[in-house]
């Protein structure tokens, strides 16, 4: 179990990431988001903000009405947001579940794609 | 509840469901279940076959209600059974589903064409086609208001068009209970089912649902309009037109194009504009979904290690399948120039409705087995009265795609049939050589590539 902590730091690199990547910032230049990443064990959640495509804001607890809200347990949210593991297996297994339009989750799903294509 | 800033409510639901699986090439199998029975009697089959997709959606709904998710078939099978199993049906499913993109924009452009007689249907079906990829290209789906807008004035006028026919012949119906043979009774129930195609993809909204519940709901409605809208125009149909002629139609021989025949006899010039603009509607709505929904299958597959990882590229601007998407639209053009090249419409008819079989039948056994194997899992929905719905949905289906297979078909239809089976034959082969040779020396291969990555992770001591 990956306490709230380790998610944090996990988020702020994930977001770190995101705006450095220029590929992914001109693929999402016209998406701006509210997301809520919530860890089901711990009952953490953490909300990022995404605005024409950067991630402007991540921080912990429940902010605003979000666009998007992933669910998981906290050792998968960290191992996602330090891309060690490929989300889409995840989600095809049931393990991640988003509440999202089929166009925030295909976006959702390109960042990582996009991060680590190795993944 | 979800809490999403933008969520779908019941309404929006409703109209996909709907909307997804009224299609152009619908009009055809309405006239082909009209073929197989006397009378004006279509309507009784169509009921029965819309009761028997009721059941089959009970098992799509027990599922979703476990996992809402756009991933669905798969998931379940695999969870129900292996990973090898869930790529084989499914591949079976969404190759054999796509059929229907052949069928439709064939049996569109011809329509189009009575209207427009200066333009080649061809020219039509590239047009046609090439809406539909821009759109798929740049990630824009018919959705929300504009998809409850189409499907709501395309069950009104329906519904609408059909009362007026039964006006024009002063409400005198003849024959509406005349069936016909058992055996024509039952294949004209298959031949009926592939008029409800596609409803369960109504599942590939559950993640934006205000709440998971209205998924199974609106699939229920969504059914009940189909085969109230359905029953109706057919009637219409069938009593207006001479029957010769709607014979005519179905032949490799005849125009597909029974709904604008119709219109013409009712309404004159007016009416061949009014069913073109219906149709036009129809198969937007049902292809655009269809289409992308088929993309974003296989990019989810690449991205899972199950397909070749190609398939996973990304338009750098539009974030949108297009690798994935040209697949599907090379297959696509393979299953157009063979409606063109051949007119056998009925084949593709068969090859959809034995690929829905199978997948309500799959569906069916999942939820045997999930009821065993995760008897703990929360189900928002589950089928009341035991093992009964999904054993009946088992027993039904499992004949109904013996009759659409191997069943008595009229002299005319005997190719279509052995094309039909001889093809799902070698949709299941296919994805069974995939499933033992291929996927899992691909999927070696991509994990050792991600293993060999170091982890990112910091651990705590």
């Amino acid at each position: 179990m990956a306490d709230s902590e380790e998610i944090m730091e996990a988020l702020l690199d994930f977001q770190n990431q995101c705006n450095e990547n220029k590929r992914l910032r001109r693929m999402q230049r016209d998406w701006t988001k509210l997301l809520h990443y919530v860890a089901t064990d711990t009952g953490d959640v953490f909300t990022m903000r995404v605005v024409s495509g950067e991630t402007t804001e991540v921080k912990k607890g429940k902010e605003g009405v979000p666009d998007v809200i992933v669910e998981t347990d906290s050792e998968t949210l960290c191992d996602m947001f330090w891309g060690d593991i490929n989300p889409t297996q995840k989600y095809l297994k049931g393990e991640i579940k988003v509440k999202a339009s089929q166009e925030d989750v295909m976006r959702i799903d390109a960042i990582t794609a996009v991060i680590w294509p190795e993944v | 509840m979800v809490g999403l800033k933008r969520a779908i409510g019941l309404r929006t639901v409703v109209s996909t469901g709907a909307g997804m699986a009224l299609a152009t090439v619908c009009y055809i199998a309405l006239v082909e279940v009209a073929s197989y029975v006397t009378g004006n009697s279509a309507w009784i089959a169509i009921l029965t076959s819309g009761a028997m997709a009721v059941l089959a959606g009970s098992c799509f709904a027990e599922l979703n209600s476990m996992y809402p998710t756009a991933a669905g078939i798969k998931l379940y099978i695999e969870k129900g059974f292996n990973e090898r199993a869930a790529i084989i049906i499914s591949g079976v499913y969404v190759l054999g589903q796509l059929s229907i993109v052949g069928a439709e924009i064939y049996v569109l452009s011809q329509g189009i064409a009575q209207g427009f007689p200066a333009v080649s249907p061809l020219i039509w079906a590239a047009v046609f086609m090439a809406v539909l990829l821009y759109l798929n290209y740049r990630g824009i789906r018919i959705a929300g208001l504009a998809q409850d807008l189409i499907a709501y004035v395309m069950f009104a006028s329906l519904i609408l068009i059909s009362i007026y026919g039964f006006a024009a012949q002063g409400f005198h119906i003849p024959g509406l209970f005349a069936i016909g043979s058992l055996d024509g009774f039952i294949q004209a129930v298959a031949i009926g089912i592939t008029s409800f195609i596609a409803f369960e993809w109504v599942i590939t909204i559950s993640e934006e649902v205000t709440d998971v519940k209205m998924v199974p709901r609106g699939m229920m409605i969504s059914l009940g309009v189909l085969a109230i809208v359905y029953s109706l125009f057919t009637v219409a149909m069938t009593s207006l037109v001479d029957r010769k002629i709607l014979d005519w139609v179905l032949t490799p021989e005849g125009l597909p194009i029974p709904h604008i025949l119709y219109g013409k006899q009712l309404l004159g010039g007016f009416g061949v504009y009014f069913m073109i603009l219906m149709a036009v509607f129809a198969s937007l709505t049902s292809m655009n979904a269809g289409i992308m929904t088929a993309s974003r299958f296989l990019y989810a597959m690449a991205r899972d290690w199950s397909l070749p990882r190609f398939l996973s590229r990304l338009h750098p601007v539009y974030a949108t399948p297009w690798a994935a998407m040209l697949a599907v639209t090379a297959y696509s053009l393979l299953m157009i120039a063979y409606g063109f090249l051949t007119h056998y419409i009925l084949s593709m008819l068969f090859i959809i409705a034995a690929a829905e079989c199978i997948i309500y039948v799959a569906m069916a056994l999942c939820v045997i087995r999930l009821r065993i194997l995760e008897p703990r899992t929360p189900r928002g929905f589950k089928i009341k009265g035991g093992y009964t719905v999904p054993i009946l949905v088992i027993l039904i289906y499992g004949i109904v795609a013996g009759a659409v297979l191997f069943g008595p078909v009229k002299p005319d239809d005997v190719m279509e049939q052995r094309i039909a089976l001889g093809y799902i034959i070698a949709l299941f082969l296919l994805n069974a050589a995939y499933a033992y040779f291929v996927w899992p020396r691909m999927r070696q291969k991509y994990q050792k590539i991600a293993q060999e990555r170091k982890p990112r992770r910091r651990r705590k001591a």
